[in-house]
């Protein structure tokens, strides 16, 4: 019972996870951010999860570089990058 | 044969509260709910760390005092799992601070989850040994996590000189976790202030960690308010407890200008009311 909970954890996750990357990819022009309320998402995060999810990619959006490997912050100075900075 | 499936099923109250957690659970994150809520109520009917309702004077059942270590398996299982899955890279890779802090914080709650597991392994004089040698130590080499003065005339003299901030933060943070430990079992109010305090910070500073750490204390006190089936233990008490402090000397640090001064002043009744 434990293991199929921490799966379906894992799995909320990875499904997450594949969003952001999804918002990443198209570029954050909102088409991922903006749809917390579409019925495949929050099967997946529910409203919260779903809110939280928007917020963080957001947050990624300021400070993921695609085209080098200077990370140019819009954030105060001092605060810690949470991602990875992409080429 | 009917009989002893009825003996081994939990009743019908009980299951209609398991059926609100996880209806509630899938509505506010999805599958990731349903999953966090198995967790928990398969470590809340775990035979070991269980408390018998007179031990506690505030639960009319009796109670596991594993709600610690689901909300610290929970917080991991998220927190990996996105580091792993995600472009989440963990703030203890890239900066020494974090990894000293929550390498202290880890060893704290191994020691309340020893005391979980198995009650009177090790004895409180250990314990608080223990916890004021790593907080010491932190302290020691992290001297960044010292205040050098908190706006208090004659305090601030006090944390002028640096030794004399060192002992005093030392005893205020092993004081602060046994504190905090007292007021869980008095009261059970502790994990709702939690959510409310780490959610704040999340709303305001977006930090993944947060975020996975206010969404695992939110579906611990949904769980909990309706089921009554944890107490968070020492493993949780110390886990909290040392988890927002952390929090608010990184706040503290990094506010440097007037528009951030609300988290002191949000933060100072917080951790006075704990």
């Amino acid at each position: 019972m434990l293991l199929v909970g921490l799966l379906l954890i894992v799995g909320g996750v990875n499904g997450l996870s594949s969003m952001a990357t999804r918002a990443v990819v198209a570029g954050c022009d909102g088409s991922v951010v903006n749809s917390v309320y579409s019925p495949k998402r929050q099967a997946l995060a529910g409203i919260v999860g779903s809110n939280v999810a928007s917020r963080l990619i957001q947050c990624g959006e300021n400070i993921i570089v695609r085209d080098n490997a200077v990370l140019s912050s819009r954030h105060a100075q001092g605060q810690t990058p949470p991602f990875k900075v992409e080429k | 044969m009917l009989n002893v499936l009825r003996q081994r099923l939990p009743s019908i109250n009980i299951m209609y509260k398991l059926v609100m957690i996880v209806l509630l659970g899938f509505l506010m994150l999805g599958i990731t709910g349903v999953g966090v809520f198995i967790v928990m109520y398969s470590l809340s009917t775990m035979r070991i760390g269980r408390d018998l309702a007179a031990s506690h004077g505030i639960s009319a059942i009796n109670s596991s005092r594993l709600g610690g270590v689901a909300i610290v398996v929970t917080f991991l299982v998220l927190l990996i799992g996105m580091a792993m899955l995600g472009s989440y890279s963990l703030g203890v890779l890239w900066d020494t601070t974090f990894l000293n802090l929550w390498s202290t914080i880890i060893l704290c709650v191994l020691l309340g989850a020893a005391e979980d597991f198995r009650p009177d392994l090790l004895s409180p004089h250990f314990r608080l040994v223990a916890k004021l040698l790593a907080f010491s130590l932190l302290l020691w080499v992290t001297p960044a996590l010292v205040p050098q003065s908190i706006g208090i005339p004659l305090v601030d003299g006090i944390f002028a000189e640096p030794g004399f901030a060192w002992a005093l933060c030392t005893l205020f943070c092993v004081g602060f976790i046994n504190a905090c430990n007292m007021a869980d079992g008095a009261n059970g109010l502790f994990p709702g202030v939690a959510t409310i305090t780490i959610g704040v910070l999340f709303l305001e500073y977006d930090r993944p960690a947060e975020g996975a750490l206010f969404i695992t204390c939110l579906m611990f006190l949904i769980f909990n308010v309706i089921s009554g089936r944890f107490f968070l233990g020492d493993t949780g008490s110390y886990a909290s407890a040392l988890s927002s402090p952390a929090m608010a000397s990184w706040v503290w640090r990094r506010a440097t200008s007037p528009q951030d001064s609300w988290p002191r002043s949000y933060l100072t009744p917080v951790l006075s009311y704990w």
